[in-house]
């Protein structure tokens, strides 16, 4: 499959001074294929705006090369890109449809079919009825929704956002959201390239993750991958266990009293098998038993994660 | 339509709505009023004085005009970072750069024209002769001179702020008038900075024919065709050096 984006050693320095110079980022090599949800994760500073700057070309890389659809990056490679900028802006006099028919324009689509486009499009982001009010009285969630939709009127194969959740209140973070899971059921082909330092919403959006620091990928890797753990745990509850065996479970298993009994911890599928032998064996009545699911924040930030260590390339 | 002319149409209307604009036509429409009203005051050739104060207003105008649109059009486009979105799109940068220059002459090409007709007919309240010609020609120049002034703004503000922009374009401006009497001070000695300058400084004193139009003295034929063809080199010029150093930035805000 070919790769919507591919990254080769690139190197940006920026020049701070005649003599400073500061690293953006450092030997980076990245990939996504098509399809793919791609969360750019990390701290502020750490590279994630410069990476997707350097592959819209508003940044010259120091070294390496960039790769768009299989091809070096260049202009007409934005014909098939949809972006969206941190905190985009709009010239502040223009309406919605205004805006969109004059982006729409800079991408040389048709009018008579740009018209249906942006009516589609203002449909989908929730501002059909702001259509023709001017966006200098929109709030930052309409400004963030008109910006997405921006992005998706040359329909593209590769959809770059940065931090796409940034400053919006918690309503406008969902509506975002969801905003894009509905752009990934509609067009499940497409490769999305979002940065985010909020991991919840890394978490629930992306098939897969790389993590930059300081301008180095850290780690990277599937989704699924980087969250399984190893060591799997397991949250079993125990319902109306007797004093006489109660002891048993506190001590032996570090058992805790909760409001339905007892719950505990086991940390591994065999030892989950002897907990429910025993249960049998003493009568107790296992109510619950729950998979703990390891977080995003856990398996990436944890030095001793096992996951963060498998996911590292 | 290509994304140049795009590009110079939304730089049009951004314009119209900018409160700036509205500003700068304000200051420029009653500077012209109180050039005419200064003019009917005085005791002798009240017409050449009154064409020879409206003549100066225009130009005044004309080199504060794309000054600040021109930081406040290019510049914020940078500081604001509305340009993201525009160069998102399969658009060069040349594009970019030259469709924003191009709705800014449109804008100052309107600008000019307005207030040169209004000085036509302020001039045909006098009993005297019109010096349509000179007039005309000396609201070309003016003109043209605007446009190399936005032209500096352009290479100014793509690596520096809006107040650097502003006072290096007006440096410029100022050595771009003052450039034959210096180099006649200087001549015979050997400072060598102001020979490797001098050349890259044009000579904005050849759009200057204010006084002579106030005469009624125009320029032959030749002589504007000479006129007009520098300016527009020396625009070019300019607008070349803009765009390469605009090529090799890196746009972030």
């Amino acid at each position: 499959m070919t790769e919507a984006i591919s990254l080769i050693e690139v190197t940006k320095l920026y020049r701070l001074s005649l003599f400073d110079k500061k690293v953006g980022i450092e030997n980076l090599s990245l990939a996504a294929e098509q399809g793919q949800i791609l969360g750019v994760l990390g701290p502020n500073g750490s590279g994630k705006s410069t990476t997707f700057k350097l592959l819209m070309g508003f940044l010259k890389p120091t070294a390496g090369e960039l790769f768009l659809f299989g091809e070096p990056a260049r202009t007409e490679s934005r014909r098939r890109i949809g972006y969206l900028p941190e905190n985009p802006r709009f010239p502040q006099f223009l309406t919605a449809t205004k805006a969109l028919r004059y982006y729409g324009r800079l991408l040389g689509l048709a009018e008579p079919k740009l018209d249906g486009k942006i009516s589609e499009l203002l449909e989908l982001v929730g501002l059909k009825t702001a259509a023709h009010e001017r966006i200098k009285g929109f709030s930052k969630g309409m400004g963030q929704r008109l910006a997405i939709a921006q992005s998706l009127l040359n329909e593209p194969s590769l959809l770059i956002f940065d931090e796409p959740m940034s400053g919006l209140d918690p309503v406008g973070r969902i509506e975002v959201r969801e905003l894009i899971h509905k752009i990934h059921r509609q067009m499940p082909h497409a490769t999305l390239l979002m940065s985010t330092h909020i991991l919840s919403d890394a978490e629930n959006l992306c098939t897969h993750v790389a993590l930059l620091q300081k301008g180095k990928l850290e780690k990277y890797g599937a989704m699924a991958d980087v969250l399984r753990s190893p060591t799997q745990s397991f949250q079993v509850t125990i319902r109306g266990v007797p004093e006489k065996n109660q002891q048993a479970w506190l001590k032996e298993w570090g058992a805790e009293i909760c409001p339905l009994g007892l719950q505990l911890k086991v940390h591994s599928a065999k030892e989950l098998e002897r907990c429910l032998h025993q249960a049998g064996e003493t009568g107790d009545e296992v109510v619950e038993v729950m998979s703990e699911k390891l977080s995003l924040e856990r398996a990436l930030f944890s030095p001793r994660s096992a996951a963060a260590k498998e996911a590292t390339r | 339509m290509k994304p140049l002319f795009w590009i110079a149409a939304a730089t049009v209307q951004e314009l119209i709505y900018e409160r700036f604009f509205h500003l700068l036509i304000f200051f420029s429409a009653a500077s012209l009023g109180m050039s005419a009203l200064l003019g009917s005051l005085t005791y002798a050739e009240s017409a050449k004085l009154t064409l020879d104060f409206m003549l100066g207003t225009i130009n005044l105008s004309m080199v504060l005009f794309p000054l600040f649109v021109g930081v406040s059009l290019f510049h914020r486009e940078f500081t604001v970072g509305s340009v993201y979105l525009v160069l998102s799109k399969p658009v060069s940068r040349a594009s970019f750069l030259f469709g924003k220059f191009l709705g800014q002459a449109a804008i100052q090409a309107l600008v000019v024209g307005l207030m040169i007709v209004l000085t036509l007919l302020l001039r045909m309240r006098f009993d005297v002769e019109l010096y349509a010609v000179p007039i005309l020609q000396a609201g070309v120049l003016i003109y043209l001179e605007s446009l190399i002034i936005a032209a500096f703004t352009y290479l100014f503000a793509i690596h520096a702020g809006g107040v650097l922009t502003a006072v290096s374009t007006l440096g410029l401006f100022g050595l771009a008038h003052f450039r034959e009497p210096v180099s006649r001070e200087l001549a015979g000695s050997s400072v060598t900075t102001w020979s490797v300058l001098r050349p890259l400084i044009p000579d904005l004193e050849v759009f200057n024919l204010k006084n002579m139009a106030a005469y009624g003295i125009g320029l032959t034929a030749t002589e504007m065709g000479y006129v007009v063809l520098y300016g527009l080199c020396t625009i070019a010029f300019f607008l070349t050096a803009a765009l390469l150093s605009f090529h090799h930035k890196d746009i972030s805000t």
